[in-house]
């Protein structure tokens, strides 16, 4: 079974909350401007994503070691969605490319890169 | 009817509460089922078909006036994307895990006369009705709402297997090729005014576009009559599929999507809808194999890496791949069947049995499938072994005749157990 090391799950729920954090801070200091856009927006660009991360983070171990790999790929690209507001529509638009990106990772890169690489970030 | 002019705030926490509510209960609900994995894969099912059907009635009603959405945050083609994920969220698997029993044209309609009949026009700038709302509404519960809560019920019950696949087959249609190009032209820029396109680019690419449909469509029926499942892994088919367009390539569905994107792109002449061509290659690259490696090769571990070696990823063979022969038995005494026969013979089909065989009707018999096809679907099933166009026609075929004989509840017979000939 494979899981990912509580180190880094505890790294990419930091950078969501401060993703998190930075987006309501905006959000605020927008709607005391008079637009209420980013407060609209907020529960589908920020929330969502942010309840998306954290099941990811809760999910049980994989069976496989690119079962991991690609829920960590996910967990990556949304908080980029989280923290990349302009570019959220194409970063979801291209959420197949985390996958791609883990197979090649598997099948292509040579293992003496790829081993260390996966020890570090799953347990 | 209430008439009520809502605060500004009030609109507002409106709007997060139809995203947040549904989003909410969803979590909690799937939480509870969350050892029913059919029941959950059922929701997500019931969310998906949903998600494209209600942009797709949106934009019908949109175009039609029947209502209009009055911001302008997230907005897709005229409609906010939070009310849209949100009403595919509650009105299919919230819906659907809240009333596993209830049929759901008695829970949808206290929803439709109640909640919309009463509120719907209180709710200006958020949504603005227009003449025949009304209307808009009731063909949105038909047509998204209400198939999607049967998918998702009939998937946690593994019933109406060719009803779950239809709907699939729908949502995955909508989905593909109307919701993503949308999203992408939103992303990218372009439109679908087909009127500035040139007519006979239209007339030349429909006949494209549907010979691409039937490949798709064929490898969903195929999955069904063959497989005993759907194409979706998470609920999958019990059996191999080797047979039909099987037989020519591995994945028909993914080249039959991304040649569609080509052929949409060249339609409405976007390069970047016809670039998501490239999208379907990534996911068969990404995740297609290694769902392959990961549950095909340990349910079916001799028969796919037999069936993988034989048969290609995405260029179609112009023969099939055929491991054991099937057979056609006719009556030589029946003029047509003796000609179709003979026409067959004359194109050496690949891994077919020709038996002559007097006083029987047309049947098609593969030792590998679990049912017999007769008359026009045996012919159908024939040509499949001649070659990749004959096969395709067949397959055009078999889409048209196994619905038509599901609905009258003359589906084909089962095997009677022994040879036909």
């Amino acid at each position: 079974m494979f899981r990912l090391r509580r180190s880094i799950k505890l790294a990419l729920a930091l950078v969501v909350s401060s993703g998190v954090l930075a987006r309501l801070v905006t959000m605020v200091s927008a709607l005391a401007e008079g637009d209420p856009d980013q407060l609209l927006a907020f529960p589908l660009t920020v929330i969502f994503p942010a309840i998306l991360v954290g099941l990811l983070l809760a999910l049980p171990a994989t069976r496989s070691r690119e079962g991991a790999l690609m829920r960590l790929g996910t967990i990556i690209q949304l908080a980029l969605i989280i923290l990349l507001p302009p570019l959220a529509l194409y970063l979801a638009l291209g959420l197949p490319v985390v996958f791609l990106v883990v197979e090649l990772f598997e099948t292509r890169l040579p293992q003496p890169l790829r081993d260390p690489i996966v020890r570090a970030v799953l347990a | 009817m209430i008439d009520i002019d809502l605060p500004r705030e009030w609109l507002w926490a409106l709007r997060w509460a139809l995203f947040l509510g549904p989003l909410a209960a969803v979590l909690v609900l799937g939480a509870r089922h969350r050892h029913e994995p059919r029941v959950v894969v059922g929701g997500l099912f019931a969310f998906l078909y949903g998600f494209a059907m209600i942009f797709a009635t949106h934009q019908l009603a949109i175009a039609a006036g029947w209502w209009r959405y009055g911001s302008e945050v997230l907005m897709v083609m005229g409609l906010p994307a939070d009310i849209w994920i949100g009403g595919a969220i509650l009105f299919g698997p919230v819906m659907a895990f809240l009333f596993p029993t209830i049929r759901p044209v008695y829970l949808l309609l206290p929803i439709i006369i109640g909640l919309h009949g009463m509120v719907f026009s209180s709710l200006d700038p958020l949504v603005i009705a227009g003449p025949f709302w009304f209307a808009g509404v009731v063909l949105v519960f038909l047509v998204a709402h209400l198939p999607a809560i049967h998918l998702a019920r009939w998937t946690a019950r593994g019933e109406h297997l060719a009803w779950r696949a239809a709907l699939l087959a729908l949502g995955y249609g909508f989905l593909a090729f109307y919701v993503l190009p949308s999203e992408i032209m939103l992303a990218m820029g372009g439109s679908w005014n087909l009127a500035a396109r040139p007519l006979w680019l239209i007339l030349a690419g429909l006949p494209v576009l549907a010979a691409c449909f039937v490949l798709g469509l064929s490898a969903v029926q195929m999955f069904v009559v063959h497989g005993e499942g759907t194409p979706i892994p998470l609920d999958p088919t019990k059996r191999l599929v080797r047979t039909g367009v099987f037989a020519y390539l591995v994945n028909p569905m993914q080249l039959s999507s991304a040649l569609s994107w080509i052929v949409i792109g060249v339609i409405i002449g976007n390069v970047w809808v016809a670039f998501a061509a490239v999208m379907a290659w990534v996911f068969v690259a990404g995740m297609v194999r290694w769902h392959h490696r990961h549950d095909l090769l340990q349910r079916f571990p001799e028969g796919w890496p037999t069936y993988r070696a034989n048969v290609p990823e995405w260029l179609p063979r112009w023969r099939p791949w055929v491991p054991e022969a099937a057979r056609l038995a006719f009556d030589p005494g029946q003029k047509w069947q003796a000609a179709f026969a003979g026409w067959l013979q004359r194109r050496d089909p690949v891994g077919l049995i020709l038996a002559a065989k007097p006083g029987t009707p047309l049947i098609y018999r593969d030792p590998s499938e679990a049912r017999d096809f007769t008359a026009a679907a045996a012919i159908a099933k024939a040509l499949g072994h001649v070659n990749f166009a004959f096969a395709l026609l067949g397959a055009a075929v078999l889409l048209v005749v196994l619905p038509l004989r599901h609905l009258r509840g003359q589906d084909a017979p089962a095997p009677m157990g022994e040879p036909v000939a």
